[in-house]
């Protein structure tokens, strides 16, 4: 008689075995005393067994039961995923729409419009994101990297001496920008540049007040309260201040931003570009080529040797106009001393706004174009209109508390001095042109598109999120005060209607709506390098 | 009353024994320590639809069981991995051993947890199916995708290799 295998006695042991299987077990045990033994042991084994492996550890702690996250943190995770895809479509709907319809076929989002309009009903950023991004700058520094890029790779592709060529055209052009040296001068009170002073670079000069009266010979960029130039600056000068005044030589063009932009006996070398709320180029003033202006009151009664461009509410020329006059203005007078030496077209709304005063020479054609200043005006006169700026105001106001409420670090920050100011302008503007070209070189890496996708999406949360921060700044400085500034609400909701007030002027709204978001931005990337990149450096 | 004071008294009283059938059949407290966590989250989750008039321990030890078994399979405990019935069978009978009758006591629980941790996954885990979370073979064989002869001869060997650790652990 053959004994089971140990399976099998293992398996009578468990009560495994089928009822046959079993009934010739029980018998063969009858007869063998060493299985029988071996049974009985291995059923004393399994009872200690089931009672050791169940003996609990009473030591063992029993940690606190962590109810999963319910439907408020669902609502959460769907609003965040949301709004992450309101920021990708504004932007990329922003990006789409600055590409020109010959290019309409880049565009990654034709179907896009719907959903985008769906968006800007709810979300401030919309509105932001869409105006922001149509400013020039990204489309110029979107295609222009294309195009750039598109002529290297064409002129690898096709011989070496192109690239070479088109390598030296790259670096002729950038290389004396970084090798002029520049002076920089900035300061909380008068910066100078004495009469009998000169300086043979770029100067950069910011405070509250410029004066340069000595001789720049390289290019001017001058910021401050109250800028005036009596000197000479051989290359370009650039200024932005409350009070432009410009009684000097200027050799290359003048770009002049303000509330007032004077031009009193100057000397321009070639086009002079002024904006600002009332603009003055008076009859001394010498501008060899273009004057372009842009305000609420522009007189020009200097010597224009090309064409003279005006925008503006009021615009008045007693000057003497080589060749073209253009005008997209609510009402243009043109005064018996004025000489133009070709035509004038005067975009106005009612051809009596044109007033062409007897005396004056007009040698062309006097065109008075009617229908596109009426369109212009129409955007104040509706209450659609109003009411959208309302509903603006009142989601930037929510976006902008949600976003001072989680970070706290934003409710506090400083521009203690117009350096800062130009500081942060600065960074703002790099970073804004930098980070889309960035994300879009990362994105033509197969492995980099998630991330050149993601810095795409930063980029924009930073430029929407920036107006919000600078409101805040503002809103903090009209309530200056010994008590010190009252809830964060409150000055961001003041600062909101101003920011609101400033993007929406006539003409020059687009302009603030673009510096203010740059020093926003560069607010931003300056503290968040501090945070992480002061962190990288201590780690 | 809320769901959430029923289930706090439940999770109380179940805690350990679900920890254990986990420990025992993933090998590591760490693991265990998660898993536990995941099978009262998933049981939070269905509580809705838990029949209050059934006992609360066998749901419970159902659902550990079944996110246990999943790790597992993801960490490929696949019927491959378990061996073939036939090896096992001839290495069972090669090693027989008398059963340990009463050197297994509840006094010993803790080295025999301990020895049944250290016990390789293929005999880890139906021992644990078998001996605490009182499975019939035919359940383990369908959890584990094999023949109940398979889980017969794995459940063999793996005593016979517990009383090897245990015996040699008393002797030292």
């Amino acid at each position: 008689m053959t004994c089971p295998s140990a399976v099998t006695r293992s398996m009578y042991a468990d009560a495994a075995l089928t009822p046959e299987q079993r009934a010739g077990v029980d018998l063969h045990l009858r007869d063998c005393a060493a299985c029988a033994a071996k049974v009985a042991a291995m059923n004393r084994e399994r009872t200690g067994l089931r009672a050791a492996l169940r003996r609990d550890d009473i030591d063992l702690p029993i940690p606190a039961f962590a109810p999963p996250a319910r439907a408020h943190a669902s609502l959460l995770a769907v609003l965040g995923a949301l709004a992450v895809a309101g920021f990708a479509a504004a932007f990329w709907s922003a990006v789409a729409d600055a590409i020109p319809s010959g290019l309409a076929w880049l565009n990654p989002l034709q179907s896009g419009e719907l959903l985008e309009r769906a968006i800007s009903l709810v979300s401030f950023l919309a509105f932001e994101g869409n105006t922001m991004l149509n400013s020039a700058l990204n489309f110029v520094a979107v295609s222009l990297t294309i195009l750039l890029l598109t002529w290297t790779a064409v002129a690898f592709a096709r011989n070496r001496s192109g690239a070479a060529m088109l390598l030296s055209l790259v670096v002729a052009l950038v290389l004396p920008g970084l090798t002029h040296a520049l002076e920089i001068r900035h300061g909380e009170g008068v910066i100078t540049v004495g009469s009998g002073e000169t300086i043979d670079d770029t100067l950069v000069a910011a405070g509250q007040t410029v004066a340069i009266d000595g001789t720049v010979n390289g290019d001017a960029f001058a910021f401050g309260r109250s800028v005036t130039v009596r000197g000479n600056v051989t290359g370009n000068l650039v200024t932005g201040a409350e009070t432009v005044t410009i009684e000097g030589t200027v050799g290359g063009d003048v770009v002049g931003a303000g509330r007032s932009v004077v031009l009193r006996g100057a000397h321009v070398g070639r086009n002079v570009v002024g904006l600002g709320r009332d603009l003055e180029l008076d009859t001394n003033s010498e501008i060899a080529a273009n004057a372009v202006t842009a305000g609420d009151t522009a007189r020009v009664d200097a010597r224009v040797g090309v064409d003279l461009k005006s925008l503006g509410n009021n615009v008045i020329v007693g000057g003497n106009v080589q060749r073209d006059i253009e005008t997209f203005a609510g009402s243009v007078s043109v005064l018996p001393s004025a000489r133009i030496g070709r035509n004038v077209t005067a975009h106005v709304d009612d051809p009596a706004k044109l007033e062409i005063a007897t005396g004056s020479t007009i040698g062309g054609t006097v065109d008075r174009q009617i229908a596109e200043v009426a369109l212009r005006h129409n955007r104040y006169a509706t209450a659609g209109y109003y009411v959208r700026q309302v509903v603006r105001l009142g989601a930037a106001f929510l976006t902008g508390l949600m976003l001072l409420w989680a970070f706290p670090v934003l409710r506090t920050l400083t521009l203690p001095t117009a350096g800062a100011a130009l500081r942060s302008f600065g960074i703002g503007f790099v970073a804004a042109v930098a980070l889309p070209v960035a994300a879009l070189l990362v994105c033509l890496t197969i492995v980099g598109l998630p991330v050149g996708v993601m810095t795409f999406v930063l980029g924009a949360i930073g430029l929407y999120f920036s107006k919000a921060v600078i409101a805040q700044l503002i809103g903090r400085r009209l309530f200056q005060g010994p008590s010190g500034p009252p809830h964060y609400a409150a000055t961001l909701f003041a600062g909101l209607v101003v920011v609101i007030v400033a993007i929406n002027l006539p003409f020059v709204g687009g302009i603030a709506n673009f510096a203010l978001t740059l020093l926003g931005f560069g607010m931003i990337v300056t503290l968040l390098f501090g945070r992480f990149g002061g962190a990288t450096a201590a780690a | 009353m809320t769901r959430e004071a029923p289930f706090a008294e439940l999770y109380a009283t179940h805690y350990r024994q679900v920890r254990a059938l986990c420990r025992q059949l993933l090998g590591s407290a760490e693991r265990a320590d998660d898993a536990t966590q995941e099978a009262f989250v998933r049981a939070y989750r269905n509580f809705a639809g838990y029949d209050a008039a059934q006992p609360f321990g066998p749901w419970i030890m159902r659902i550990a069981r079944n996110h246990a078994l999943d790790l597992l399979r993801r960490r490929r405990l696949e019927p491959a991995e378990l061996g073939t019935e036939a090896e096992e069978a001839a290495a069972a009978e090669a090693g027989e051993t008398d059963g340990l009758g009463e050197l297994l006591t509840a006094e010993r629980a803790g080295a025999v947890q301990a020895a049944v941790a250290a016990l390789p996954e293929r005999y880890r885990v139906p021992l644990a199916l078998a001996y605490f979370a009182d499975l019939r073979y035919d359940e383990i064989a369908t959890d584990l995708g094999i023949t109940r002869t398979h889980v017969g001869a794995l459940l063999c060997r793996a005593r016979q290799l517990l009383r090897k650790m245990l015996t040699e652990e008393t002797e030292s």
